[in-house]
């Protein structure tokens, strides 16, 4: 346990995560399913004693007239007040409406004669920022113009020198190329020639081991030929598997006996170094001699 | 006390003995988690590992080179490239000195990729019979907690006239919750142990394949 934790805390981490995250659940999930029982209602104890209902009804009808008459004087008292309140409040709220309306329009008729002073004094700026803009656009134009003619001029002269040394530059590359071209190909072609004697030779050989391994399927096979895929590694080992008929001679038997036969005959003679790299895929014809 | 019975009441109410069983198998269980993550990583690493490296040393390129090429990439030396070095290591060493006898420097590449193997697949096997061991005595473990607290609540039981199933029922669950937590930490570990067990061996045979065909292979260098 502690190893695990000095070499990979990161699993250390998931697991207690994982383990709250199942804990969670557990605690939570159990608190919702089981909802707490309702409280049962207290009993309210109720005390009681014996009262006569006819006098119980007379002082009841006398408090409830004597209730009425009051009531009535009081709601007439504020009627009259409230009507009063109205009155001093709609005065009030006429003066002020009338002062604010005086205030708005002294207000919009600065605010007018303000923006106008502005637009005034916009107008002659911009008038000014154009004229200054026109006269040093007419200077630029001029000595733009100078400027351009005299590039243009010295420019002309050093493109037609530089011209004149590419084209004789490029003569003299183009002929040194051409004879460095035709030394290269004779050499190539020299050294390909040597190289495919010589992977000649190693395909005869090979081919020769191949044969003498090759138990030949009986009679009637003389007319059949194949060509057969070989996958090598250096060493001469075939690789396994790595031996496949890729045109079929047609006759089953025969060319289970091809394969046969290169896997018995390996390892095969290859030759090491470079020269390997042709014959990493070998493709050998197959064919009875006599 | 008989009408809560939520998980977390439960646990704080139980007894000490119970309390401590239950702490032992929660870190039973984070342990064998954390157990659990860390092999899934390194047998999958491990896999990958084998699968390229097999990729290679087919391709066909020369041996030298491959082992020039592992001797560089230092910081990758598990699996079957340690191995392959260990054996070609050795062939070397035994060529340079002058043996002459084929068959004993195939022996002793052979006996030195059969020590890295071993040690490969004791690295595989770390912590395996942890897990082993969570899976088969955590029920056990959980059993005895369970057994203890319903022995307290039928002693408790005993000393009152009128017995009533709410006295005994709180002290019974609080008992197999023991049980449960010992299950729930013994499933995942013997799940894990059985699959993982069968990875390794999984990989034992693939590198003893190993060792076998590139033993051919040495063998066959030495005696050309």
């Amino acid at each position: 346990m502690f190893s695990v934790i000095k070499r990979n805390p990161v699993s250390v981490v998931l697991a207690l995560l994982l383990h709250g995250l199942i804990l969670f659940f557990l605690i939570f999930g159990m608190d919702w399913s089981n909802p707490g029982k309702p409280a049962t209602p207290k009993a309210n104890v109720v005390q009681a004693h014996t009262v006569d209902a006819k006098q119980l009804n007379q002082t009841k009808e006398k408090e409830s007239a004597a209730e009425r008459e009051k009531q009535r004087q009081r709601e007439q008292e504020q009627k009259r007040k409230q009507a009063e309140k109205k009155k001093r409040q709609q005065q009030l709220e006429q003066k002020r409406v009338a002062k604010e309306k005086a205030e708005k329009k002294r207000q919009e008729a600065e605010v007018k004669r303000q923006a106008q002073l502005k637009k005034e004094q916009q107008v002659k700026e911009a008038k000014r920022k154009a004229e200054t803009k026109r006269k040093a656009e007419m200077e630029a134009k001029r000595k733009a113009e100078i400027e351009r003619k005299q590039k243009a001029e010295r420019e002309a002269k050093r493109k037609a020198e530089a011209k004149r040394k590419a084209a004789a530059e490029a003569k003299r590359k183009a002929e040194a190329a051409a004879r460095a071209e035709r030394e290269r190909a004779l050499q190539e072609q020299m050294a390909a020639e040597q190289n495919s004697r010589e992977i000649d030779r190693y395909v005869a050989v090979i081919k020769q081991q191949v044969e003498r391994s090759w138990l030949k399927p009986g009679q009637g096979s003389e007319e059949l030929s194949g060509v057969v895929q070989v996958r090598l590694i250096p060493g001469g080992d075939v690789v396994p598997g790595g031996v496949s008929i890729i045109r079929s001679s047609g006759n089953a038997a025969f060319d289970r006996s091809v394969e046969s036969a290169v896997y018995k005959a390996a390892p095969l003679p290859v030759p090491s170094g470079l020269l390997f790299e042709s014959f990493r895929t070998l493709k050998l014809n197959f064919k009875p001699s006599k | 006390m008989s009408t809560d019975l939520t998980i977390t009441h439960l646990i704080l109410n139980a007894s000490p003995v119970v309390q401590f069983v239950i702490v032992l198998l929660m870190f039973a269980s984070v342990s064998s988690w954390s157990m659990i993550f860390d092999r899934m990583r390194i047998l999958k690493r491990a896999g990958r590992a084998a699968d390229e490296f097999e990729g290679r040393f087919w391709s066909g390129g020369d041996l030298a080179e491959l082992y020039r090429q592992i001797e560089r990439e230092t910081d990758d030396e598990s699996g079957m490239a340690s191995i392959f070095r260990a054996g070609f290591r050795e062939f070397a060493r035994l060529r340079t000195k002058g043996h002459k006898d084929p068959m004993a420097m195939v022996q002793g590449a052979q006996r030195s990729m059969r020590v890295s193997l071993n040690r490969e697949v004791d690295r595989l096997e770390n912590h395996l019979t942890t897990l082993a061991t969570i899976g088969s005595t955590s029920p056990y473990v959980g059993l005895f907690g369970t057994v203890w607290g319903i022995m307290n609540s039928f002693t408790a039981l005993g000393n009152v006239k009128q017995a009533t199933l709410a006295l005994v029922a709180p002290g019974i669950a609080e008992a197999l919750i023991a049980t449960a937590i010992g299950l729930f930490a013994a499933i995942p570990a013997v799940v894990a142990y059985n699959r993982y067990s069968n990875d390794v061996e999984r990989l034992n045979n693939r590198y003893d394949d190993f060792v076998e065909e590139f033993a051919t292979i040495l063998q066959r260098q030495a005696v050309t």
